[in-house]
């Protein structure tokens, strides 16, 4: 493999993550409860079925094994349990999670060092001052080194997290990078490079920290630089990320083409794909020769023509889209706006282009189809 | 190029260690969902097959939850019956495809929403690429270089020799090699 080719999919493969959000886990879980009830009901009727047979055979009195030894066992436990148990450590730290949905677990426990991970959700932590140990957060490439204080940490997508100090000093860490937040401070982690106050980045241990360290000036509020939609959307909470950008007005988003690209992401993510078409169309007007101008074209098709049932304007966009990587899959779908825009003549003459151009290609089917080529 | 993911450092959780008690399908699922429905996803590349393969994987898993104490050895286990349960979705996926019951599906989604639009391009060129590969080959390859496992890790994973492994992946690798070349 190229030097290239290695260092293009080393950078892209981080990308590929699922949103696995607490919602999205519990109706799984729910479903995957339900499913498992209705085979443990089958199985449990199968043993009647063949308890009764067996019974039969050997002449025993069938009633009398029929009844309530013979019910089908469908107990299991709930997905769903009572609120968590509030984690008390030896040496009398406090960890409450925020909800029944948050999950913490100790991953060490020793005289000189505890480590907590938030491994969904969100909880609070009282940390007892013990200056001769080291107690540590971690909720995905995001930790917080405390030594006596009061502060919550909650686990975001994408491996970030959310922390707030209600009293002391903590060090957050993620990557190479640190930061100390004070009392009444808090912020979203990590953080953009630019965005790191050059004086509060720390080189000292947090073991040789004072355990109740004063305050330090107050960092600027990580979450201030970007405007709040965007957190949101970073998050991927897209549903109040669109209530904010609403609210601020989504014609004034900047015009920078990764903010339009997020705040259509955002329109889309949060079932509002009618207002994902304009912040589109001012990136493809804007910033034509960006990088990601294919990218918003062939979004901009498929919302056209999938969501909102314009595939005359959903062909011209999937054209835009017709450069690098989408290029086969944007002139397919050219092909089939084409079709159902009712235009036969052009959708054919898309699809013939588009055999010649990919003889083989992984929508033939499909473009023959839409081309009336079949 | 070197797996990228650390072995998450798993430690059973305080109760456990107090008490010792066998883990239940419940409890297992909160720890793990995620962990194996990103497995999932990096394996099949479409979100949309992940909230089976998570309910599959956990019921098949959950019959041996008794037997086991130690959460580092349920993450392992969970991991195999991930890559077996993706393995046979991708099959069925194949096949259906085969008899047209299924159009290749668009890639350009599968990167999170952070992700620039190169490394969207790239990775939709690069699970389309897999789709056309022998799902063994398919599987090994992105262990490897997706997930980021080790190659014993990936031959244990994937119910093979290392040596067979290593030759799925190699086969892979020629496949990828030769479309992005081409693509230059």
């Amino acid at each position: 493999m190229s030097a290239d080719l290695m260092r293009k999919i080393e950078t892209a493969r981080a990308q590929v993550d699922v949103a696995w959000t607490d919602e999205r886990a519990q109706v799984v879980g729910r479903q995957m409860m339900r499913r498992k009830r209705r085979r443990d009901t089958v199985r449990g009727a199968s043993l009647v079925v063949a308890s009764l047979v067996v019974l039969l055979v050997v002449g025993f009195g069938v009633r009398r094994y029929m009844l309530p030894g013979a019910a089908p066992n469908v107990a299991s436990a709930p997905l769903q349990t009572d609120a968590p148990a509030v984690l008390k450590l030896a040496d009398g730290s406090v960890v409450t999670p925020v909800d029944r949905n948050s999950l913490v677990r100790t991953a060490q426990t020793s005289a000189t060092r505890v480590v907590v991970e938030v491994v969904s959700g969100a909880a609070k932590f009282d940390v007892t001052p013990n200056s001769g140990r080291v107690f540590r957060v971690e909720a995905g490439r995001v930790a917080v080194e405390v030594l006596g204080t009061s502060f919550t940490v909650e686990r975001l997508a994408q491996d970030s997290a959310k922390v707030s100090v209600q009293r002391g000093r903590v060090r957050v860490s993620w990557d190479d990078e640190a930061v100390e937040l004070g009392a009444g401070e808090e912020g979203l982690f990590p953080r953009q490079r630019a965005q790191l106050p050059a004086t509060s980045a720390s080189s000292q241990p947090v073991e040789s920290a004072a355990p109740t360290a004063p305050p330090a000036p107050p960092a600027p509020p990580a979450i201030s630089a970007r405007p709040a939609w965007r957190a949101l959307h970073q998050e991927g909470d897209f549903d109040k990320a669109w209530e904010v950008l609403q609210r601020e007005g989504i014609d004034k988003v900047r015009d920078d083409a990764g903010e339009l690209l997020a705040a259509a992401d955002v329109a889309r993510m949060s079932k509002h794909s009618a207002q994902a078409v304009g912040p589109l169309r001012r990136l493809l007007a804007s910033h034509p020769g960006d990088p990601r101008a294919p990218l918003a074209a062939f979004t901009l098709g498929r919302v056209l023509l999938d969501e909102l049932g314009r595939p005359r304007e959903a062909a011209d966009a999937f054209a835009q889209a017709r450069k690098g990587a989408m290029a086969e899959d944007a002139l397919a779908r050219e092909v089939e706006a084409w079709s159902r825009a009712g235009d036969a003549t052009t959708a054919r003459a898309r699809a013939e282009e588009y055999l010649k151009l990919y003889p083989s290609g992984r929508r033939e089917r499909s473009v023959r189809r839409y081309g009336g080529l079949e | 190029m070197q797996p990228h993911r650390a072995p998450l450092r798993v430690i059973a959780p305080v109760e456990e260690l107090q008490t010792q008690q066998p883990l239940t399908l419940d409890h297992a699922f909160r720890l793990y969902s995620r962990y194996v429905a990103a497995i999932a996803k990096r394996l099949l590349g479409r979100d949309d097959d992940v909230d089976d393969v998570v309910q599959d994987v956990f019921l098949r898993a959950h019959k041996g939850l008794g037997q086991l104490r130690e959460t580092e050895a349920l993450k392992a286990w969970l991991a195999t019956v991930t890559v077996r349960v993706a393995r046979r979705k991708l099959r069925l996926r194949k096949i259906g495809r085969v008899f047209g019951l299924g159009e290749a599906p668009e890639y350009e989604q599968i990167a999170s929403t952070g992700a620039t639009a190169e490394d969207r391009a790239v990775l939709a060129r690069l699970y389309a690429l897999l789709d056309t590969m022998p799902v063994d080959n398919r599987i090994a390859w992105t262990l490897r270089y997706i997930e980021g496992e080790k190659l014993e890790e990936v031959a244990e994973l994937a119910g093979c020799s290392l040596a067979t492994a290593k030759r799925r992946i190699a086969a892979a690798q020629e496949t990828i090699d030769g479309a992005f070349s081409h693509e230059r």
